[in-house]
């Protein structure tokens, strides 16, 4: 008897430590896994599997002009031997390519501007006459694309290619509590355009004031929406039905994504310049900043209708970005070098943060780090601590930082250094970037796939 | 929120850059009993209670507390304003400080969303939203965390009240006082000392998972927005050093899960489920090791259901300090049988970090390690305590290269600058069945959920669930161990109910429900005075809490 309770005793308490165990390790080793949206359309990505020490690692590829310009480990802490940057890939390339020695396994190859080259045209620069955002543009030019059709797998990829084949799929699995994919051996995978996902891109035409929508797998262009003149930005909801279009001419367009029609334009006063969107987590409201006015037009989604206006302490508001929560907007003001965090329940700031010519900002899943990005030349991005407002780190970029994009496992952050013809590629675990000469003139941004 | 934001946005004239003011954190405004993070349950902040709000430049260097009634609204230059609409309350501070300021929400407060403004020395802060309801309870905590040992007294026959301690347990059938906030709003003046006397708010007692009578709930006449509940500890409550406590008022709003020591004998309190109590009450070293196979289910935000593997050593000392009220989450377990729930700000997953008050020295157990099983041996390096083996995914034709596959392993190490060497044997069993894992998907969080599994004759069984809600950076996790030989386990609602439910978008949420296995092992090192191995098998799946 003795005996027995003596092992009951030692059963219990091994259940009393067995999580002491099991937490400390889940938690202190889970890096969540890759879950890598579209990457902007400076350049695509595709997926790669490379092994180090016995280790599986996920590797993304950053692509350009046919260069590979940046491979990045998404997976996990380690680091492969793999780190070949510039390698000269030919855009007619129809197959994997092995990147040669002391390289990773390559399983996809990206073109240039990728999905849609039929509407952009790579290494043109597109002189600005005007203000940013202000829609002074010319020649045609994609503004912004978010994604459809791709599911919300936690980890999950889409990568397109104007090289045959391009690229779409998903990792469908985050990291719960498990280490690093290990192998021995050094498999050579290929990864098919998921068709079945059908994943779709819009984009805007800010010239030609359409707004276009194209199949990714195919590049095949699905849709052309006639859109009030020089749109902006557009935006999916959360539930993936209505594609929201701002037009500096005076214009809100909600298009139907399942038509792909304008189900209905909003036009604004002359005075009211539509620029900057967010949207709510909930997709019950949009924000909507006006170029030309102190204000901020309040949208309600579900009636499509403007609801109000939030009157802002400055002129020339450009993006604005909700905080996960949607307590905060942190709204750019390039014209007077300073983003302000507005308190959304009352409108009041609460905090201008100095900034050179501000122009985006990306936070982070938990709201606990923004990134704005610094577009005079010198370029930069500034990373604050949203606790304090304090700006931990100025990382170089360069010059005419645009658009920020975070992946959603929050480690890659790209920026599109538009004067400078160059993207920089930052680590957020490091906070270390890297900029990247490209041909042309990045600018717009892609947004992760919403649901 | 829009339309509030509308009505209360429209003429305002152009605010002022702020920057230079006094600051509330973001999601700086919590319960002062619970800490509980806006965006978990039970965090909003009800009228009559006590709350806290974290910031910068919010108030004098040195803290003032209010020593006297009537309240006043302003408090060595601190005033606090709630804000819905047309409609200002003046909130009354208790104590201020630069970093931190305790309040009470008045019992007039307007439910819903009200924004919260800080004025010191006519500086005004920024504004923090605060969802204001009638009720929301939240328990003091010994160790200030809103984790780990409640505030409660003993009521003995004698008259005396001594606190419920480690040393000091309270007996089944005896009365217990406990003291939180967020009972509910009172119709006397909230800035004169609170009347005696029942509220109308219900409440319900678990401890240890057990209902227990309450005999009185309502504010302690002593201080403003201070609650107090007595109740009879139930006859058949578990004994042990860290019995689980909560509380729920109007059969909806969950307070956070807190602890009691439960002996029928009263004084120290007695373990026996777990020889760890004894080092954490008692100061010492103790050291644990595991050679862990997780697995996980996923199939939920993904195309298609796909089980991942992974294998892992684990290996960590530590040295403590006696203290009554000594709590380390995990360590310090609830009885089996029933449930604890940690919750916290961060994302559990990404961090690891849970709110732990305990003082503790991380000792050195040295970094190389190897591993000798049925596969041959395998040299690895600890870092942050833990080591990778080996891992599966059945994707891209990857091959499995699982390690720790059922049999006898061998650990051995050189030991480190605190801990000796080691070199010990440990058996992994074959993996068990969760047998109703794929009917799991959708959890209702008001109602039981019952875990079965089969396969795990001689090992303990621990049930553990966790939900991170990501855009407001927070946690919740319940940790649940099952009595000896059960082969089906129920979860009751009352703990459920403490995870944040999962947002239509997976990507913001990362629930998750495991039922873990162990088979325990022993060892002795030089240099820790309590050393436990175990090999565990992890079998977890994704959930929608709903």
């Amino acid at each position: 008897v003795k005996e027995e309770l003596a092992m009951s005793l030692k059963r219990n308490f091994t259940t009393a430590i067995l999580f002491l165990a099991f937490s400390a390790k889940s938690f202190a080793q889970v890096t969540d896994y890759p879950h890598i949206p579209f990457l902007p359309w400076f350049g695509a990505g595709s997926l790669d599997v490379c092994e180090k020490d016995g280790f599986h690692h996920y590797i993304l590829y950053y692509v350009w002009g046919g260069t590979v310009t940046q491979i990045s480990d998404i997976g996990t802490p380690y680091l492969c031997d793999c780190k070949t940057k510039g390698v000269n890939i030919p855009e007619s390339a129809a197959a994997p390519v092995e990147l040669g020695a002391n390289t990773c396994v390559t399983v996809g190859i990206g073109g240039e501007d990728l999905t849609i080259p039929s509407i952009f045209s790579p290494g043109q620069r597109n002189e600005p006459g005007g203000f940013p955002g202000g829609g002074l543009w010319y020649g045609p030019r994609p503004w912004a694309m978010p994604l459809t059709g791709v599911t919300e797998d936690r980890a999950r990829f889409a990568t397109s290619a104007s090289a045959s084949p391009p690229y779409a799929g998903t990792v469908p699995f985050r990291q719960f509590g498990l280490p690093p994919l290990y192998s021995g051996t050094d498999p050579k995978i290929s990864l098919q355009c998921n068709s079945a996902l059908n994943p779709t891109v819009f984009g805007v035409n800010h010239d030609d004031a359409v707004v276009h929508r194209d199949n990714m797998c195919t590049g095949e262009r699905l849709a052309e929406i006639a859109v009030p003149t020089r749109p902006q930005q557009v935006r999916l909801t959360p539930d993936g039905l209505w594609a929201i279009v701002t037009s500096f001419d005076n214009g809100i367009t909600f298009i139907d994504t399942s038509t792909n029609t304008a189900a209905k334009v909003i036009r604004t006063d002359s005075n009211i310049n539509p620029g900057g969107l967010a949207i709510s987590p909930d997709g019950s409201y949009a924000l909507v900043t006006s170029l030309g006015q102190p204000l901020m037009l309040v949208l309600d989604i579900a009636k499509q209708e403007i609801a109000g206006q939030i009157p802002l302490g400055r002129n020339f508001p450009q993006s604005v970005r909700l905080s996960p929560d949607a307590t905060l907007a942190w709204v750019t003001y390039p014209f007077d070098s300073v983003v302000e965090v507005i308190d959304i329940l009352t409108g009041i700031p609460v905090r201008g943060i100095p900034v050179g010519t501000p122009s985006d900002i990306a936070l982070n899943t938990t709201g606990t780090v923004a990134y704005i990005a610094s577009g005079g030349a010198p370029g930069s991005v500034l990373v604050v601590d949203t606790k304090t407002y304090t700006v931990t780190k100025t990382i170089p970029a360069g010059a005419g930082a645009t658009d920020l994009l975070l992946s959603s496992d929050d480690r890659i952050l790209t920026v599109n250094n538009y004067f400078g013809d160059s993207i920089t590629v930052i680590d957020t675990a490091t906070l270390s970037g890297q900029t990247i000469p490209v041909s042309g003139a990045p600018r717009g941004a892609v947004l992760v796939p919403l649901q | 929120v829009y339309q509030n934001l509308i009505r209360a946005a429209v003429g305002l004239s152009a605010a002022a850059a702020l920057w230079a003011q006094p600051a509330i954190y973001p999601h700086g405004v919590v319960n002062a009993a619970s800490l509980l993070s806006p965006g978990l349950p039970g965090s909003a902040i009800a009228q009559g209670s006590a709350f806290t709000i974290y910031g910068a430049g919010i108030g004098p260097a040195t803290g003032v507390q209010v020593s006297s009634f009537p309240l006043a609204t302003t408090l060595s230059g601190v005033s606090i304003a709630a804000v819905q609409g047309d409609t200002t309350i003046n909130v009354l501070p208790l104590y201020v400080r630069q970093d931190q300021i305790n309040a009470l929400m008045p019992s007039n407060a307007p439910l819903g969303w009200v924004s919260l403004r800080i004025t010191y020395n006519n500086a005004k802060s920024n504004p923090s939203p605060v969802f204001v309801v009638r009720d929301s309870p939240g328990i003091y905590t010994f160790t200030g965390t809103g984790l780990g040992p409640g505030a409660m007294q003993i009521i003995n026959s004698d008259g005396s009240l001594p606190l419920n301690s480690n040393q000091a347990s309270a007996k089944p059938g005896q009365s217990v006082q406990l003291y939180l906030t967020g009972l509910g709003p009172i119709s006397a003046p909230d800035n004169q000392p609170p009347p005696a006397g029942n509220l109308s708010t219900s409440v319900e007692v678990w401890v240890g998972g057990v209902l227990a009578t309450v005999a009185y709930s309502g504010r302690s006449p002593c201080c403003s927005g201070l609650d107090q509940i007595v109740f009879t500890v139930p006859a058949n409550s578990p004994p042990g050093c860290w019995v689980p406590v909560q509380i729920r008022t109007s059969k909806a709003n969950i307070s956070n899960s807190v602890s009691m020591a439960i002996n029928t004998s009263g004084g120290p309190c007695s373990d026996p489920a777990n020889p760890l109590s004894s080092t954490i009450v008692n100061g010492g070293t103790m050291g644990s090791l595991s050679l862990t196979r997780t697995t996980i289910h996923q199939d939920v935000g993904v195309n298609a259901p796909v089980d991942l593997a992974g294998d892992s050593l684990w290996y960590s000392a530590n040295k403590l300090t006696a203290n009554p009220f000594a709590f380390r989450p995990f360590a310090s377990a609830p009885p089996p049988g029933t449930c604890a729930v940690y919750a916290g700000i961060g994302d559990y997953w990404a961090s690891g970090k849970i709110g732990d008050a305990t003082v503790a020295t991380s000792l050195d157990t040295g970094k190389q390690f190897t591993i000798t099983g049925p596969g041959g041996p395998r040299a690895v390096t600890l870092t942050n305590a833990s080591a990778p083996v080996g891992s599966y995914i059945p994707l891209y034709s990857l091959p499995s290269l699982l390690f720790l596959g059922p049999g006898n392993f061998t650990i051995s190490g050189g030991g480190g600058a605190d801990v000796g060497a080691v070199n010990l044997a440990l058996t992994v069993p074959a993996p068990f069945t969760w047998t109703n894992r794929d009917q799991i998907t959708k959890v209702d969080r008001t109602q039981p959920l019952t875990l079965t599994w089969s396969g795990t004759s001689g090992q303990a069984i621990q049930i553990v669930g966790e939900n991170s809600d990501l855009p407001t950076n927070s946690s919740a996790l319940f940790n649940c161990l099952v009595p000896a030989g059960a082969t089906s386990f129920t979860v009751p609602p009352q703990v459920l109910a403490a995870l944040p439910g999962t947002r239509s978008s997976s990507l913001n949420s990362t629930g998750v429900i495991f039922v873990m296995s162990s088979t325990p092992g022993s060892f002795s090192v030089p240099g820790l005075n309590t050393a436990f191995a175990s090999a565990v098998y992890s079998n977890g799946k994704t959930v929608i809490l709903q």
